[in-house]
């Protein structure tokens, strides 16, 4: 048995990385849902998760928003920056590209409630995910490492349009509460895996978004309403926040892990061959949360396996 | 003919400064950047052991000092604690793996010297001044034990629970450069 962190570092994660973007997201949840119309509450289940996500991060800090801490945030720099890394343009003192996952997952969520207010056709939408992803791709593979392996950053769009289009292929038609239980499990699994890689902070992001998504499946249950506004925070989110932390930490976790939590809704493949009438079924969510458990259970017991905590 | 002379006698006095001019090459052989970095219940203490640079005494005008610290080099008292440290949580070392200390004076007090020099740690740059015991001779031995405030240069996380200052301790016993 693992040594177990000591009971202030629990209570310290309960309360700020849990209870605390738990509350704001459901509090936010639930007012989107009561007072939006039924078109704008994908947004509020964004919105939401953002609020939750926020909150947290101010007592938490692990997201630097600006690229230089002692000034205020400057569109031109960001701009020019964000411009360069998606060149891939190695850039001395330039951001790390762990900076941009935060920048990279709100394009794309953006992107994504776009494509569904506006009801836009099934060919277009596909071709504007992809294009979205392509850039949070570019974004999130540093200049050094597009160099080393130029294949990896199409490799990674792909990826995380195949996440994205399955996940919202099921949720679509799946129970309510089947995405946000899926999104907090998935987040909980990639939460472990990070803070076997030895991180805290990326650890804290997954387990703030977990409890965001505890929320949401508080809200969905109570409205008895889908709470999918925000999938690509977690098909993108995710296996970006894996990238950047396998890329940018030491530890003897394995390659596979990571990959396992990110890509873990290719999984669900098979459920996309269920007929639509079906999919509403407690079976079809359960086979789903099975499929999702199998990748997520070998990826935490390889970290567990590869490395240990040390809480000393 | 009076500018000529006044050159050439420049030439020369130049030519003696840089003959007087003694340097040190320095490596983590002979140098040694040590850490305690300490939190509510207790301390942990590390270092770097790999570190490149040069000390050079110039005659009587004092001490230039430029140091580069390999941060992947970094070790502690805990091989956990070590992967953590190099973790973005602190010292990011795959986005910043090295760190620098370039000296900009090094004055002498009446119980030593006072050194002033820009570190740069994360990328970030900021002068910082520490007092030190220098001897010099057949051997360099600098003596340096001070504090830098980690949050200076976006060190922050874990700010409340992990001490924002560390103290450094530095130790030079270097030879002339081809001895």
């Amino acid at each position: 048995m693992p040594p177990l962190p000591p009971v202030e570092l629990l209570l310290d994660v309960a309360f700020y990385a849990l209870l605390v973007p738990f509350s704001v997201a459901a509090v936010v949840g639930f007012v989107s849902f009561r007072v939006a119309p039924q078109g704008a509450r994908l947004a509020g289940c964004f919105l939401a998760v953002v609020a939750g996500f926020l909150t947290a991060n101010y007592f938490r800090q692990t997201v630097e928003f600006r690229l230089d801490p002692d000034h205020a945030w400057n569109l031109t720099e960001f701009g020019h920056r964000a411009w360069l890394a998606l060149c891939g343009t190695t850039q001395p003192g330039g951001p790390p590209a762990r900076y941009w996952l935060p920048w990279a997952v709100l394009f794309v969520a953006v992107v994504g409630l776009v494509i569904h207010v506006k009801k836009i056709p099934v060919a277009v939408a596909w071709f504007i995910r992809a294009a979205a992803v392509t850039v949070a791709a570019l974004l999130l593979v540093p200049a050094t490492l597009r160099g080393e392996a130029p294949w990896l950053w199409p490799v990674l769009a792909v990826g995380l349009l195949a996440n994205w289009q399955i996940l919202d292929a099921i949720r679509r038609d799946a129970r309510p509460i089947w995405f946000p239980i899926a999104s907090t499990a998935l987040f909980m699994a990639g939460a472990t895996v990070l803070i076997h890689a030895h991180t805290a902070r990326f650890t804290d992001i997954a387990t703030i978004l977990a409890g965001c998504w505890m929320a949401m499946t508080v809200v969905a249950w109570w409205h008895g309403e889908e709470a999918g506004g925000a999938i690509p925070i977690t098909a993108v989110g995710l296996p970006g926040l894996l990238l950047v932390t396998q890329q940018s930490t030491y530890s003897e976790v394995p390659l596979a892990a990571f990959l396992l939590v990110g890509l873990a809704p290719l999984a669900l493949v098979p459920l996309l061959f269920v007929p639509t009438e079906r999919r509403p079924s407690w079976t079809y969510a359960l086979i789903g949360w099975g499929l999702l458990a199998i990748p997520m259970g070998m990826a935490m017991g390889l970290a567990m396996r590869y490395e240990t905590l040390s809480f000393e | 003919m009076k500018l000529m002379t006044t050159l050439v006698a420049l030439t020369f006095l130049t030519s003696i400064a840089q003959a007087a001019d003694v340097q040190y090459p320095l490596t983590g052989d002979n140098t040694k950047v040590e850490w305690v970095g300490s939190k509510a219940d207790g301390t942990h203490a590390g270092g770097f052991k790999k570190v490149t640079g040069a000390a050079v005494v110039k005659g009587d005008k004092g001490l230039s000092l430029e140091l580069e610290i390999d941060c992947a080099s970094l070790y502690s008292d805990s091989d956990k604690l070590t992967g953590h440290l190099k973790s973005p949580d602190f010292f990011a070392v795959k986005d910043h793996p090295t760190a620098t200390f370039v000296s900009k004076s090094v004055k002498k007090h009446k119980s030593g010297y006072e050194i002033v020099g820009d570190l740069t740690l994360l990328g970030k740059t900021k002068e910082i001044h520490f007092p030190a015991t220098i001897a010099s001779g057949d051997k360099l031995a600098l003596k340096a034990d001070f504090k830098i405030i980690r949050s200076e240069f976006g060190m922050t996380y874990g700010k409340g629970k992990v001490n924002d200052d560390v103290a450094i301790k530095v130790t030079i016993g270097a030879k002339p450069e081809g001895k």
